[in-house]
């Protein structure tokens, strides 16, 4: 299945936009400390105090147990009607308990082990970068590179079908946050980009990053409409316009994981962003309507075996005709993005 | 896992890498040359 000219020059038109945007912080920091007349300090972003640990604590196991807790209050609110049967119960426990146990452990060696004999001799080199603007350099190299990662799985065929298993859960929630196919999970660019930018001295700045982004991804996946309000009440509808341009939301992410794009509400041809909603703004993938779909998933899903769905290509699903199982399609034509 | 399977991984590793490597060279670049100028700027003249 070949890539749609039209697709293929709006990715390369976004690509080389993107370079740009990786370089900004960068350049800001640049012309901002040349008009301060200030030098590059040694070891300024190392030192961000007290809360850095709380943080580091959080990324390790807190947000799991946050994550664990709001499923819980979900789950007890019925938010997930009758969909959450047991080959989807198994599939999403899976995608919760496989990364701490597998991903950690990788990208923890490739901090550790693999980047100081790729890049000897570099470590902390870039410690001189004032906490705030590594703040800022991490958000748009973590979250842009994030969005790549995700809009490429969607918008290229070969790569969609390791991305299905994150569509194919009829409902929102703290359950399927998590849920991914394992070599999707694995192959994350940004949590290597990430650990190497740390590696290079931006250790500090990355863990507020991590932290914040850790909490609004789960937040917009909540099947808790949180924003709703902004858009009830007019007198937040200033903050609801900035909001949900900036940072992904329920209203924005959900809409890329309805089941249609029928409805002037679903589009999950579009929506890509993680943390920040911003990129879809920029890059024309952006579809607001302040609104939530009637359902999630994917239209044609007819419940493929949890490991298939979690280790696809390793197994191949049993239902005849899906995109998983041995010949089956690559994508089917209803969900192909435009 | 067939031969086809092997390739689209291969191709998607090929991707995932790439997307690790251009940002972190557009990145580490701008730092580099960055620091090269603060330092220029800061030298007694």
């Amino acid at each position: 299945m070949k890539l749609d000219t039209h697709v293929r020059r709006k990715l390369v038109r976004n690509a080389l936009l993107s370079l740009l945007l990786y370089a900004a912080p960068v350049l800001l920091m640049l012309a901002a400390l040349s008009i301060a007349g200030q030098e590059p300090l040694g070891s300024v972003s190392r030192h961000a105090g007290g809360l850095e640990q709380t943080l580091q604590s959080f990324n390790a196991w807190g947000l799991s147990v946050c994550v664990f807790l709001l499923g819980a209050v979900e789950f007890s609110l019925g938010l997930y009607e009758n969909h959450w049967t047991r080959n989807e119960r198994w599939l999403d426990m899976a995608s919760f308990a496989l990364p701490l146990l597998i991903v950690k452990p990788v990208t923890a060696y490739f901090g550790l082990k693999i980047l100081p004999l790729v890049l000897p001799g570099m470590r902390n080199v870039f410690d001189w970068v004032p906490f705030l603007w590594g703040f800022a350099i991490i958000c748009v190299a973590d979250d842009l590179t994030q969005y790549w990662y995700h809009r490429l799985h969607h918008e290229i065929p070969w790569l969609w079908r390791f991305h299905r298993t994150h569509h194919s859960a009829p409902y929102m929630g703290m359950a399927m946050s998590n849920r991914q196919n394992l070599i999707y999970t694995i192959f994350f660019s940004q949590i290597y980009l990430t650990s190497a930018l740390t590696y290079l001295g931006l250790g500090a700045p990355a863990v507020f990053v991590l932290a914040l982004k850790s909490v609004i991804t789960a937040m917009a996946h909540s099947s808790i409409p949180w924003d709703r309000p902004l858009y009830q009440n007019r007198f937040l509808h200033p903050l609801a316009w900035v909001l949900e341009r900036l940072i992904s939301t329920p209203a924005t992410h959900q809409a890329h994981h309805a089941d249609t794009t029928d409805d002037g509400v679903g589009y999950y041809k579009g929506n890509f962003g993680n943390m920040f909603f911003l990129w879809d703004v920029i890059f024309g993938t952006a579809h607001i309507s302040r609104r939530y779909p009637k359902s999630y998933g994917i239209s044609h899903y007819e419940g493929d075996e949890w490991y298939a769905q979690l280790l696809w290509p390793i197994f191949k699903s049993k239902v005849e005709g899906s995109e998983l199982a041995r010949g089956g399609p690559m994508v089917k034509q209803e969900i192909r993005s435009l | 896992m067939e031969l086809s399977d092997l390739a689209i991984l291969v191709k998607k590793i090929i991707v995932g890498v790439l997307l690790v490597l251009i940002p972190l060279g557009v990145v580490a670049g701008a730092l580099h040359v960055t620091h090269r100028v603060l330092v220029r700027n800061a030298a007694p003249k």
